[in-house]
């Protein structure tokens, strides 16, 4: 259980959002705690980048107020970015430079940079400071990328799919220099992916856009713990009339169903063991992929 | 720690136009050796008496004058350029998520271009000094005016380049403004000299001068406006 601190890492209260017509983030809330992991997971198009941008101030909020490590986000946008370190999904560096070159330039923009860990990070990812940045695969400029972000020692890392397209060689190796690096101290991750393996083994707290809402919000082993699949025999061809309270997706092929429930404890699943012509076959644990999924086809399907 | 972020952003954007200068080198040299060749190959050698010129020193003062051409030319692809370059290959979007306001960027930018222009335009000026310093003869007042003409001419061209490309998306609508704008500028200039100041005096002159100037300088405004406002590209 993550306790809360005085001033969270990042708090957004209505966040809203709209492009012409469509509402990309809808009045979404957002508070997460200093010194932990955040998992920020959507479908794309969710809503996920558009969060980001407003938090990191690059994109004016219709509606709501945001709070970055204390920083009001409207009134100091500049302040923020200087506070936070962030990998973007496409990495716009200059391609004309050097290594070494977009390393001074950023190291010139930076009130902080540690030059050590710049240096200490180029060797490990065997980034050779004579090579311009044209020159470089995806991989490797996603590591410059982290490079960036981290050598300023922000209090907060903003992670908006930085290893979307890497192979997993690659993958693995970003997130254990993110672990090792930056995870000390007591500093703050915001990661957006959808790599929902890597936030369920690396995440403190999770949450779910879907069409710019956010539909869970909540500590990872809540989560894991609290959503079951219930399978059912059904004698009709029907559900039962009253489903318990937290279903979030139901799944049925003739006389068998499986419903996802959040929440779910024994008194829910007495609940369905009480309906009649209905039998509980198994009650089963759903990983944060499961959960995900069934969270968004659910959504989909309530449509 | 401004100065220290303003001369690194003033760096990239020396760097981010570094082509241009290069080819104005490459164009003055083709042109300093075309009137070379001209000058001992085709014409007549200066003082005879069917030859265009007095003297090398006034062919080369014109020569050099009419490379101003040139260096107005390179005024528009700099203001351009330093408006429209980074938002066109979206390394604006890299530049957005790091410290730096935006003001300090695009005042960079400004800077960069202004400063590169200023230099290429003295330049310019020198070449033309150094001719007549050499020589035994004195610029006419014609002459004067024209390299004049010039200077206002790659002032409005820089301001109203910078305007039009942080106003217009689109690199080839860019290129199109600034291919209209650039005769126009040029024809203006001739147009200055040659007939308002020859048939009207000074004072027609010099009004539409300040009328050029005062035109750059809201084309400057508006531009830097416009491009505070733009949402990047990120």
């Amino acid at each position: 259980m993550i306790e809360p601190t005085a001033e969270p890492a990042v708090e957004a209260r209505g966040l809203t959002k709209r492009f012409g017509s469509k509402l990309a983030v809808g009045g979404l809330d957002l508070r997460i705690e200093k010194g932990t992991v955040f998992g920020f997971i959507g479908p794309n198009g969710a809503g996920k980048s558009t969060t980001i941008r407003m938090l990191m101030g690059l994109l004016p909020m219709n509606g709501g107020d945001a709070t970055v490590m204390g920083i009001d986000v409207r009134q100091r946008p500049e302040a923020v970015r200087r506070c936070v370190g962030y990998v973007p999904e496409q990495h716009l560096i200059y391609r004309w430079m050097r290594v070494k070159e977009v390393l001074w330039f950023c190291r010139q923009l930076h009130e902080a940079w540690n030059e050590s860990l710049a240096r200490e990070l180029c060797q490990q990812f065997e980034l050779s400071g004579q090579t311009k940045v044209r020159h470089l695969s995806k991989g490797m400029l996603a590591k410059l990328a982290l490079i960036i972000a981290l050598a300023p020692e922000p209090e907060l890392l903003i992670l908006d799919e930085p290893m979307a397209g890497l192979d997993p060689i690659i993958r693995e190796e970003f997130l254990e220099t993110v672990l090792q690096s930056f995870c000390r101290g007591g500093r703050t991750i915001f990661f957006s992916t959808h790599m929902l393996g890597d936030i369920q083994r690396l995440a403190d707290s999770v949450g779910i856009i879907h069409d710019g809402r956010l539909l869970v919000h909540g500590s990872v082993a809540d989560l894991l713990s609290r959503t079951k699949r219930v399978r059912l025999a059904l004698e009709r061809d029907e559900l039962p009339a009253e489903l318990p309270q937290g279903v979030i997706r139901t799944w049925r092929n003739r006389r068998e169903c499986v419903l996802t429930i959040t929440d779910c404890d024994s008194q829910k699943v007495q609940h369905l063991e009480d309906a009649a012509q209905v039998r509980v076959v198994e009650v089963l644990d759903v990983g944060l992929e499961d959960i995900f999924k069934d969270y968004i086809k659910g959504q989909r399907e309530a449509i | 720690m401004i100065a220290r972020q303003l001369k690194a952003l003033m760096w990239k954007d020396l760097r981010v136009n570094r082509l241009i200068i290069v080819f104005y080198f490459i164009g003055a040299a083709i042109l300093t050796g075309a009137a070379i060749i001209i000058l001992y190959c085709i014409l007549p050698a200066p003082g005879q008496p069917n030859a265009p010129y007095r003297s090398t020193t006034q062919y080369f003062g014109e020569t050099f004058t009419l490379l101003m051409g040139l260096t107005c030319l390179m005024a528009a692809m700099l203001g351009a350029n330093s408006a429209s370059a980074e938002r066109v290959d979206r390394s604006d979007a890299f530049l957005a998520y790091l410290p730096p306001s935006r003001r300090l960027v695009l005042f960079s930018r400004l800077a960069a271009g202004l400063g590169l222009t200023l230099g290429l335009a003295a330049f310019n000026l020198l070449l033309i000094a150094l001719t007549y310093s050499i020589g035994d003869q004195h610029p006419s007042r014609y002459e004067l005016r024209g390299v004049e003409s010039f200077l206002v001419a790659a002032w409005v061209l820089f301001a109203v380049s910078w305007g039009a490309a942080a106003c217009i998306g689109s690199s080839v609508a860019i290129g199109m403004v600034i291919g209209l704008l650039f005769p126009g500028m040029l024809w203006m200039s001739f147009m200055n000299t040659g007939w308002l100041w020859g048939l009207h005096g000074d004072l027609a002159y010099v009004t539409c001068e300040a009328a050029e100037v005062g035109l750059g300088l809201v084309a400057l405004a508006c531009g830097y406006v416009v491009a505070m406002k733009r949402q990047n590209s990120l």
